[in-house]
């Protein structure tokens, strides 16, 4: 059904199939751009602007079904990558977004969310300081949940030069991370016996 | 796996429908501004050749692309299955592919043999076989826009489909965040046996190919390459199968003459 989709929406210029793909991946695209900001509202409207660029070049989207999401996923990267134009090109588009409610939905869990950018805010510099080349693989493979394959048809490199910047990625941020849990641990240690 | 990353977590159920109609409105009106698909710029660009012929040495083929002008909306009505052209039609593709392969290739077909013209919505595409045991084909994505391809037959043909067809990747500017645009051609020798000849490209797609005159003819536009090329007889049974390995590879082969 998703390569019959993916192949009506890349050939042709049908918006109720790319309502479908909306449907199916928006969130997927969503928690990816969060995964890479930190923010919830930034992530929204650069989820936006990957969809509307997404539609611009939707000719050249995969009719394969497992080669949609890396696609998006692709192209909310150059978004992110190509940040004031991406927005500058969509200006007109998304200012008819309404701005985001002041008092949040009763439905979304809002702990979960700033717990969440709380967490982001110490992960980011780990992976901001991992090599770009490593720092996508590991947002795609272990952010997104993409397989080997289809994060090398992400980035357009060999499965097995995933599997080996993944690694190494993946080693440093460990080290990272076992280094503010450990911070953390001394932290709430001296709470408790204060 | 690791929790490094937070949990996800949906669109916000107010915002996701809010997104959802922005982005189908703007989507709708195909012509707003920054919402036009990308256009072919003028480029040349030179790529690819087949691998399977390199490897077992009984052909050798070049490509080049000349773009002029936006391709894109023409590729638009490209079509899996291909419609015959007319008679001046054909003799029209034939003088036009036979100029362009003059001024492109370091190679004379000579005397054209015999040709293979199709239509795939409002692109074109031929294939000549000339009497000196060479091939070309031209692919025209759009009005004064031409891709092609040339081939040496070294050898006589075995099995039914030719187990090593020619396979072109071609690109063009005007795809994702400045990404090129792939084309992708393949033909090949084919006996009279088959009465269709299908290529499966990788991603999926299954492409008719044009039959005719010996020879078969497809391409796509999309740098997907060939996985499999299949000739089926007149009842639609399979009768011959040829897998490809990916047609990316450039080692070994002469480069196609640059031209502007």
């Amino acid at each position: 059904v998703d390569a019959v989709r993916g192949q009506r929406v890349g050939h042709s210029p049908d918006v109720a199939a790319f309502a479908d793909l909306f449907e199916r991946h928006s969130a997927a695209v969503y928690n990816h751009c969060f995964r890479r900001t930190g923010s919830w509202s930034v992530a929204e409207e650069l989820m936006a602007t990957a969809f509307l660029e997404a539609w611009r070049c939707r000719r050249s989207m995969p009719a394969a079904a497992d080669g949609v999401l890396p696609w998006l996923l692709a192209v909310a990267n150059n978004v992110m990558r190509n940040g004031r134009r991406s927005r500058r090109r969509y200006a007109a588009a998304l200012a008819r977004l309404p701005r985001p409610e002041t008092l949040p939905d009763p439905a979304d869990d809002v702990a979960v969310r700033v717990d969440a950018e709380r967490h982001m805010s110490r992960l980011l510099p780990v992976l901001r300081s991992l090599p770009e080349r490593q720092r996508q693989v590991v947002e795609l493979c272990v952010g997104a949940g993409l397989t080997h394959q289809e994060a090398a048809r992400a980035l357009s490199i060999p499965v097995g030069t995933v599997k080996s910047r993944l690694a190494r990625g993946m080693d440093k941020v460990r080290d990272a991370e076992a280094g503010w849990r450990s911070t953390d641990a001394a932290d709430s240690n001296e709470v408790s016996t204060q | 796996m690791t929790t490094l990353f937070p949990r996800s977590q949906p669109v916000p159920a107010a915002r996701h429908g809010q997104i959802q109609t922005v982005i189908l409105d703007a989507c709708g009106d195909t012509q707003a501004r920054g919402l036009r698909e990308p256009r072919l710029r003028p480029r040349l660009v030179l790529s690819g050749a087949g691998m399977a012929a390199a490897l077992t040495g009984v052909a050798v083929t070049s490509w080049v692309l000349v773009s002029r002008g936006g391709s894109q909306p023409a590729l638009a009505a490209w079509t899996t299955v291909p419609q015959s052209v007319s008679a001046a039609q054909a003799a029209q593709l034939t003088d036009g592919c036979t100029g362009w392969v003059a001024g492109h290739f370091p190679i004379s077909l000579g005397r054209v043999a015999s040709s293979l013209a199709e239509q795939r919505g409002s692109s074109s595409a031929v294939l000549l076989a000339g009497a000196t045991g060479s091939e070309a084909i031209c692919v025209n994505p759009a009005p004064g826009a031409t891709a092609g391809g040339t081939g040496v037959e070294a050898g006589p043909q075995v099995g039914i489909v030719a187990a090593d067809p020619m396979i072109g990747s071609l690109k063009v500017d005007g795809g994702a965040g400045g990404s090129a645009v792939g084309l992708t051609a393949v033909f090949g020798r084919v006996t009279g046996q088959a009465s269709t000849v299908e290529v499966t490209a990788e991603d999926g797609r299954v492409i008719t190919a044009s039959v005719g005159h010996g020879y078969f003819l497809a391409w796509w536009p999309s740098g997907s390459p060939v996985g499999t090329v299949r000739a089926l007889d007149a009842a639609g049974h399979v009768i011959a199968t040829a897998a490809q390995p990916t047609a990316a590879a450039t080692g070994g082969l002469p480069a196609p003459r640059r031209s502007s």
